[in-house]
């Protein structure tokens, strides 16, 4: 299988309860949990889960060098991961998700499925 | 075609059968194609076992966003990813009442170099089908052919033709 270099990673893992996904912290500008619904792209919508109460608020720096606020409707903690436990998506699907679809993460020998959330905004759904 | 020799010398090198003791034999040669056997949604499907790597227990795959609709999700088995698809959308097959779970198995195939999985509500077995029991179908490049079984018809697809349409460049590409 194909991975990224070989360090550990430090990747923010977004918890909907039923479903996880784990974006890199180097795409992220600032996360905070704000007192009401926060405002922004809706993360959980994008992926069709079920959003948890008092989800986090990330402020991702897009491509394009705008900033975008996005109400990820998930808890959030930080982990240091392998970067051996990235992987790209498998041949057969690899080409066939949106670009915001990054890649797996190996978590406890399950699969995770990887965001890239610095391209979301640009991408029509 | 003469080969200038004498007739005689020919035959003395021959070692004529005996009828009475040498009877006369048939040999028939039957060729088989060896297929795993399953079930999806009530009909009987088969793949060449020459693409089926292995048979694994159903485990809930992983949701992967955006992925095509055929596709349920990805698995880590035997240290690999492996992406687990639903005939049942890519075989326009009518859903019916979920069978048992504990016979649902994940059947996981190889062709052109890609490993994937495919959902099954049960494995039937593996079976050689005489290849003149066979008979081809011009349905679509998954559905091949199709034999009789004692189960019922079995429609033979084909692992090769599913990979290479789906990593087909797409139109809207």
């Amino acid at each position: 299988m194909t991975n990224e270099a070989s360090s550990v990673h430090q990747a923010l893992v977004l918890d909907y309860g039923t479903e996880q996904y784990v974006v890199s912290v180097g795409d992220l500008v600032t996360f905070e949990v704000p007192q009401s619904r926060p405002f922004g792209l809706d993360l959980a919508a994008r992926l069709k889960t079920d959003r948890v109460e008092r989800g986090a608020r990330i402020v991702v720096r897009g491509r394009s060098g705008r900033r975008c606020s996005i109400d990820s409707g998930a808890r959030l903690a930080v982990r240091a991961i392998d970067a051996e436990a990235f992987y790209l998506l498998p041949g057969l699907i690899r080409d066939r998700c949106a670009s915001w679809v990054r890649g797996l993460v190996l978590l406890d020998g399950k699969p995770v499925v990887w965001l890239d959330l610095r391209g979301i905004d640009e991408v029509e759904e | 075609m003469s080969s200038g020799r004498p007739a005689a010398k020919i035959g003395s090198l021959v070692k004529a059968r005996d009828p009475d003791r040498d009877p006369i034999r048939f040999e028939v040669r039957v060729e088989y194609v060896s297929v795993t056997i399953v079930g999806i949604q009530g009909a009987l499907f088969a793949f060449d076992t020459q693409s089926t790597t292995f048979i694994a227990p159903y485990q809930q795959p992983v949701r992967v966003p955006t992925a095509p609709p055929y596709v349920v999700g990805v698995i880590h088995l035997r240290g690999r990813l492996i992406t687990v698809v639903d005939l049942t959308h890519v075989l326009e097959l009518k859903p019916r009442r979920p069978l048992e779970q504990s016979t649902k198995r994940i059947l996981v195939l190889e062709a052109n170099g890609v490993m994937f999985g495919v959902v099954v509500d049960v494995v039937i077995g593996v079976r050689d089908i005489p290849k003149d029991g066979i008979e081809k179908l011009s349905r679509t490049a998954l559905e091949r052919s199709r034999a009789a079984q004692p189960e019922g018809v079995v429609t033979i697809l084909s692992a090769d033709a599913f990979v290479s349409g789906v990593l087909a460049p797409r139109e809207d590409a």
